[in-house]
C-alpha cells in the first residue's frame, strides 16, 4: 500500500469554550451535549472541551442500559444519591439502541410504561455529571428538551448555532444562537444571539445573576415602600373616624409615580451587589437564582410586616409626639402632622440599596425634593402660591424644627438602620446553625484510566473505518433492522439506520439536564471534532 | 516569503452595532458599596445608641422643666354648660370662675391654651368645607366650593366666612385674673402674634375697601356666630376680620380629637415681668361653646414652652427606648460575633 496523502476537515474548537463549561459545571448547571457525531468524535469533544474528565466513570450503552433497567424496575423509588451513581459519572447514549431494547424486553407497550420508562431516563441522567448525547438528529434534540421540560422542574436553555439546532433552541425555555459561519438560521429563531460561545458565560453569570437581583431588589423595595408609605392612611382613619386622609389625594395618587418611584427604579437598573469581575470568578453565586432565594413567599411576608412594622412607626411616633403639643405658635395642626408622617414615610425609599451610584444619590434626593416642594399638593393653594411667591404652597412655618424633625429622627432609627445590620446578623447565626459537621478529607486516586490516556480534539477513529466500503462500493444506506418490535415511546424511532451516514450531521448540540430550577444549557461544541478521512487506495 | 494572497487592512473597521464602551453603558459605574462588617456595624449601633440617649436625656430634662396648669373647666362649669345645651338660649350670657394656685412662681414666657377633647376636628367633610379664596378676600362664588351647607342664607346671602369649619369657631372668652392681697389684677394678656406669619400675611386677606364693614357689606356672619367677621377684634385694626389671630388658629385645624390651641400670650409688663408669681388666680370665662352633646370637654392650659415644646414627654422617652435598643442590639452582636468565630486552629508542624 502506498500512502498518496491524507485530508481533513478540521472545525476547530472555539476560544474559551473549556472555561466556560468549566464555569458553567461549578454553578450548578447541567450541560449536555447533543452532537450528530459519531460516538468517539463526541468523546473526544467531551474530553477536549472539559466537559469530560479522567476520573470519571463513563457509562456506556450496557452499563446505562442495566442501570435504567434497574432504575425502571422500582418506578417511583429513585434516589439520587445510588450507590453506583455517586461518583461523578458520565454517560452516553447512542440513540434509539437503548429504548428498542428495554421496549423489546418483553413488557407492554403502554403510555404508562412509556411515561416510566421516560422518567427513569431523565432520573439517571439527571443524576449524572454531564451527558453526551450522539447520532441525534434535529428532531430528537427537540425532544430531548421536551423530555427534561416534562419531567423535571428545571429551566433549559438551549444554545446552538446551525440550522438543526433551530428545533432545539425553539422548544427550549431560553433559546440561544450563535451567528456564526453556519448562517443566520439558528440566530433568528432564538431568544439571545451571541457571536461566541464563550459570551455565554457572561450572559449567564454576570448579566443574568444581575438581572435576577435587581427584579427581586425591586419587588421588594417596592412592596415594602407602599406598605410603609400608604397604611398610615389606615392607621390614622382609626383617628378620625374613619373618614379623612392624613394626606389628600394629590398626594396618593404621586405617592408611587413621583415621590418614591426613582428610587426604586435606579435600585432595579442598576443594582449590582458584586462586580463582573467577581461574578465570573465566583460562579457558585448562581446558585442564589436557582434555589429562588431573593424573592419568594417568605421574602414577601418578611417585607410586608417590615412594611407595616414601619408605618406603625411613622404614624405612632408622629402621633405621639404632636399630642398635646404646645409652641410658640400653632402646633399639632392636621398639615404639619401630616407633612410628618408624609415625609417619614417617604424616608422608606432609601432603601437597602447596596450599590450606590451617583444615580441613585441624584434619585433619592430628587424625590425628597419634590416631595418638599410639594408641587401639585392642592390646586387652589397652588395657585395661591404661584400668585405669592412667598410661600411654599403649603404656607408652612420653618420645617427643620426641632420637634418635627425628632419623629423623623426617631423613626429612622427604629425602622431602617436595624434592618440590614439585623439581618445580616440572622443570616450569619442562621449559617453558622446549619453548618454539616467537617466532612473527613477524601483521597481521590488520580491513577489514570483507561487506555485512552492522550486526548485530543481530534477524533482519529480507532476503528477499523470506512475505507472498506468506499473501496467495495456499497450503498451507504442501511437496510431496515430485523426483528424490531415497534415501539411507542417517541425516542424510539421505527428503523433507525445502524450505520449512519459518513459525514457527522451538522453540529452537535447540547442538552442540560438540571435539577429543579437549575438552568440547563446545551451547548454546541462548535467544535467539530475533524474527521480525518483516510483515503487509501488499495494496491 | 511574503504573503501576497492576501491583505487585510491594518485597523480593522469597528463592528457597527458594538456598544460604546462609557462607564454607563458598560456598568462600570463608580459607585458607594457600603460593606456591613462587624466594625462599621457594631459602631454605627453604638454610636446611634449614644446619640439617642444623649438626645433622649436633653428632651426628657426639658419636658420636666416645663410648667403646666391644665384645667378642665366644663365640668366646673356645669351649669353654664347645661345651659347652652339649649340652642335657644344662645343670647343668654354664662359666666365661670375658675380657681386655681400657683405654689411658685413660673418664670419665662406664659403661653395660655384651650384644649378641646373629643371634638374631629379631622374629619374629612369638616376639613374641606373652607374657602381658600374668599379667605383671600376674593370676591367669589362660593356655591362653587365645599362650604355647603354653610355657604348661603336661604334668601341668597352668603356667609363670610363660609363652611363648616369658620361656623364652628371656639368663641369662649377666658380672662385671667391674679388675687394679690386684697386686689385683683388682670393679667395683661397679648391675643396677636399667636399665628404663623405666613397665614396671617398670605394666607388670609381681608377683602379691600375702604372701610371694612362695607368690604363685607352683603354678606352676613355664619350662623353659630354672634358678631359679623369685621367686628370680631374692634381695637385692632390688624386683628379684625379674616386675619383675626383667633379665627385663623382655629382655621388651622388639628390632627387630633384632643387638641389645644393657643389662645393668648402672658405679657411681660408691670408685676408679670418675670412670669407669674405665685399666689392666687381666677379665671373668669364667658362659656359659649358648647360641648356637652358630642360628650367634648374644654380646657384652659397655662404652659411655658422650651426649645423642644412642651411637656409631652414623649418624644424624650422614644429617643431613650431607641438608644437603649440601639446598645443593647450591638452589645447582642458582639456576643454573636464572639461566640460564632471561627476560633484559629493552629496546626503543629511536626
Amino acid at each position: 500500500l502506498q500512502l498518496l496523502g491524507a485530508t481533513a476537515i478540521e472545525d476547530k474548537l472555539q476560544d474559551g469554550v473549556p472555561e466556560t463549561i468549566q464555569l458553567l459545571k461549578l454553578g450548578n448547571i447541567k450541560v449536555w451535549v447533543l452532537t450528530g457525531d459519531k460516538q468517539e468524535t463526541a468523546m473526544n469533544i467531551g474530553y477536549a472541551c472539559r466537559l469530560l474528565t479522567d476520573d470519571m466513570e463513563i457509562l456506556e450503552e450496557k452499563e446505562e442500559l442495566r442501570a435504567l433497567r434497574a432504575l425502571w424496575s422500582l418506578p417511583c423509588v429513585l434516589s439520587p444519591k445510588d450507590k453506583m451513581l455517586q461518583t461523578g459519572e458520565v454517560r452516553k447514549e447512542k440513540k434509539g439502541w437503548p429504548w428498542r431494547w428495554l421496549c423489546c424486553d418483553g413488557t407492554e407497550t403502554s403510555q404508562d410504561q412509556a411515561g416510566l420508562v421516560e422518567k427513569a431516563f431523565v432520573d439517571l441522567a439527571s443524576s449524572c455529571q454531564a451527558v453526551i448525547c450522539c447520532r441525534v438528529t434535529p428532531k430528537q434534540k427537540a425532544l430531548m428538551v421536551q423530555l427534561v421540560k416534562k419531567h423535571k422542574k428545571a429551566v433549559t436553555l438551549a444554545i446552538g448555532d446551525g440550522a438543526n439546532d433551530v428545533n432545539m433552541i425553539k422548544t427550549a425555555d431560553i433559546g440561544v444562537g450563535i451567528s456564526g459561519l453556519e448562517g443566520l438560521q439558528a440566530v433568528q429563531c432564538s431568544d439571545y444571539a451571541l457571536a461566541q460561545f464563550s459570551f455565554l458565560q457572561r450572559l449567564l453569570l454576570v448579566h443574568g445573576r444581575w438581572n435576577y437581583l435587581r427584579i427581586c431588589k425591586f419587588l421588594r423595595c417596592f412592596f415594602y415602600k407602599t406598605f410603609a408609605g400608604l397604611l398610615t392612611q389606615v392607621w390614622f382613619a382609626f383617628h378620625s373616624g374613619f373618614t379623612a386622609q392624613v394626606r389628600d389625594g394629590w398626594f396618593l395618587a404621586l405617592y408611587n409615580i413621583f415621590y418614591t418611584a426613582y428610587p426604586v427604579l435606579s435600585v432595579g437598573l442598576l443594582e449590582q451587589d458584586v462586580s463582573a469581575k467577581k461574578s465570573l470568578e465566583f460562579p457558585e453565586l448562581y446558585m442564589v437564582g436557582q434555589q429562588d432565594e431573593l424573592f419568594n413567599y417568605r421574602v414577601f411576608g418578611v417585607t410586608l410586616l417590615h412594611g407595616v412594622g414601619t408605618s406603625l412607626i411613622s404614624f405612632y411616633i408622629t402621633l405621639w409626639a404632636f399630642e398635646d403639643h404646645v409652641g410658640t405658635k400653632a402646633v399639632g395642626d392636621y398639615e404639619s402632622f401630616s407633612v410628618t408622617v408624609a415625609l417619614s414615610a417617604l424616608l422608606s425609599i432609601v432603601l437597602d440599596t447596596q450599590y450606590w451610584t451617583v444615580l441613585s444619590f441624584v434619585m433619592v434626593t430628587a424625590s425628597l425634593l419634590l416631595f418638599s416642594s410639594q408641587i401639585p399638593r392642592r390646586i387652589p393653594t397652588f395657585l395661591m402660591s404661584m400668585e405669592n411667591p412667598g410661600i411654599v404652597g403649603l404656607g408652612a412655618k420653618p420645617c427643620p424644627s426641632a420637634p418635627f424633625l425628632s419623629p423623623l429622627g426617631v423613626r429612622a432609627l427604629l425602622a431602617d438602620v436595624p434592618s440590614p445590620d439585623l439581618r445580616m446578623s440572622l443570616q450569619k447565626i442562621h449559617l453558622k446553625a446549619k453548618r454539616d459537621p467537617e466532612p473527613s478529607v477524601e483521597l481521590r486516586s488520580h491513577i489514570p484510566r483507561g487506555s485512552f490516556c492522550r486526548r485530543s480534539s481530534y477524533a482519529f477513529s480507532h476503528q477499523e473505518g470506512y475505507a472498506g466500503l468506499i473501496t467495495r462500493g456499497d450503498s451507504l444506506r442501511a437496510r431496515a433492522t430485523p426483528g424490531t418490535a415497534p415501539a411507542v415511546s417517541p425516542l424510539c424511532p421505527t428503523g433507525t439506520p445502524a450505520v449512519s451516514s459518513l459525514c457527522p450531521t451538522g453540529t452537535p448540540a447540547v442538552s442540560p439536564l438540571c435539577p429543579a430550577g437549575t438552568p440547563a444549557v446545551l451547548i454546541p461544541p462548535q467544535a467539530g471534532p475533524t474527521t480525518a478521512a483516510l483515503l487509501a487506495r488499495a494496491h | 516569503m511574503e504573503d501576497t494572497t492576501s491583505f487585510l487592512p491594518r485597523e480593522e473597521a469597528k463592528p457597527s452595532r458594538c456598544p460604546d464602551n462609557s462607564a454607563f453603558k458598560q456598568q462600570r459605574l463608580p459607585a458607594w458599596k457600603p460593606q456591613l462588617t462587624i466594625a462599621s456595624v457594631l459602631s454605627t449601633f453604638f454610636l446611634t445608641g449614644a446619640f439617642c440617649l444623649t438626645v433622649g436625656v436633653c428632651l426628657v430634662l426639658a419636658a420636666n422643666s416645663v410648667r403646666e396648669i391644665q384645667i378642665d373647666y366644663s365640668d366646673k362649669c356645669s351649669d353654664c354648660s347645661k345651659l347652652r345645651e339649649n340652642s335657644s338660649n344662645w343670647n343668654k350670657e354664662c359666666h365661670c370662675s375658675v380657681n386655681f394656685t400657683l405654689k411658685e412662681d413660673i418664670l419665662g414666657d406664659v403661653f395660655m391654651y384651650y384644649g378641646l377633647q373629643n371634638f374631629y376636628q379631622n374629619h374629612r367633610r369638616y376639613v374641606m368645607s373652607r374657602s381658600d379664596a374668599q379667605l383671600l378676600g376674593r370676591n367669589v362664588n362660593i356655591q362653587r366650593s365645599y362650604c355647603a351647607p354653610f355657604s348661603t342664607y336661604r334668601n341668597g346671602t352668603p356667609m363670610a366666612p363660609c363652611g363648616a369649619i369658620a361656623n364652628s369657631m371656639f368663641n369662649d372668652t377666658i380672662d385671667l385674673f391674679y388675687n394679690r392681697n386684697s386686689s385683683v389684677i388682670q393679667v395683661p394678656l397679648l391675643k396677636t402674634g399667636n399665628s404663623w406669619w405666613t397665614d396671617k400675611n398670605v394666607k388670609f386677606r381681608n377683602p379691600e375697601l375702604y372701610n371694612l364693614s362695607s368690604a363685607f357689606a352683603g354678606t352676613a356672619r355664619p350662623p353659630y356666630w354672634q358678631k359679623p367677621v369685621y367686628l370680631l377684634d374692634e381695637e385692632d385694626e390688624r386683628n379684625n376680620g379674616y386675619v383675626n389671630d383667633d379665627f385663623i388658629v382655629w382655621m388651622r385645624v388639628s390632627a387630633f380629637a384632643t387638641f389645644r390651641n393657643l389662645y393668648r400670650r402672658v405679657r411681660r409688663v408691670r408685676h408679670f415681668a418675670q412670669g407669674l408669681p405665685a399666689g392666687n388666680y381666677t379665671f373668669q370665662i364667658s362659656y359659649n361653646f358648647p360641648v356637652t352633646r358630642f360628650k367634648g370637654r374644654k380646657h384652659v392650659i397655662l404652659s411655658t414652652v422650651v426649645w423642644s415644646g412642651g411637656s409631652n414627654p414623649f418624644l424624650g422617652i422614644a429617643y431613650l427606648v431607641s438608644g437603649t435598643a440601639a446598645i443593647l442590639t450591638g452589645f447582642v452582636i458582639t456576643g454573636i460575633h464572639l461566640k460564632l468565630r471561627k476560633k484559629k486552629t493552629y496546626f503543629q508542624k511536626h
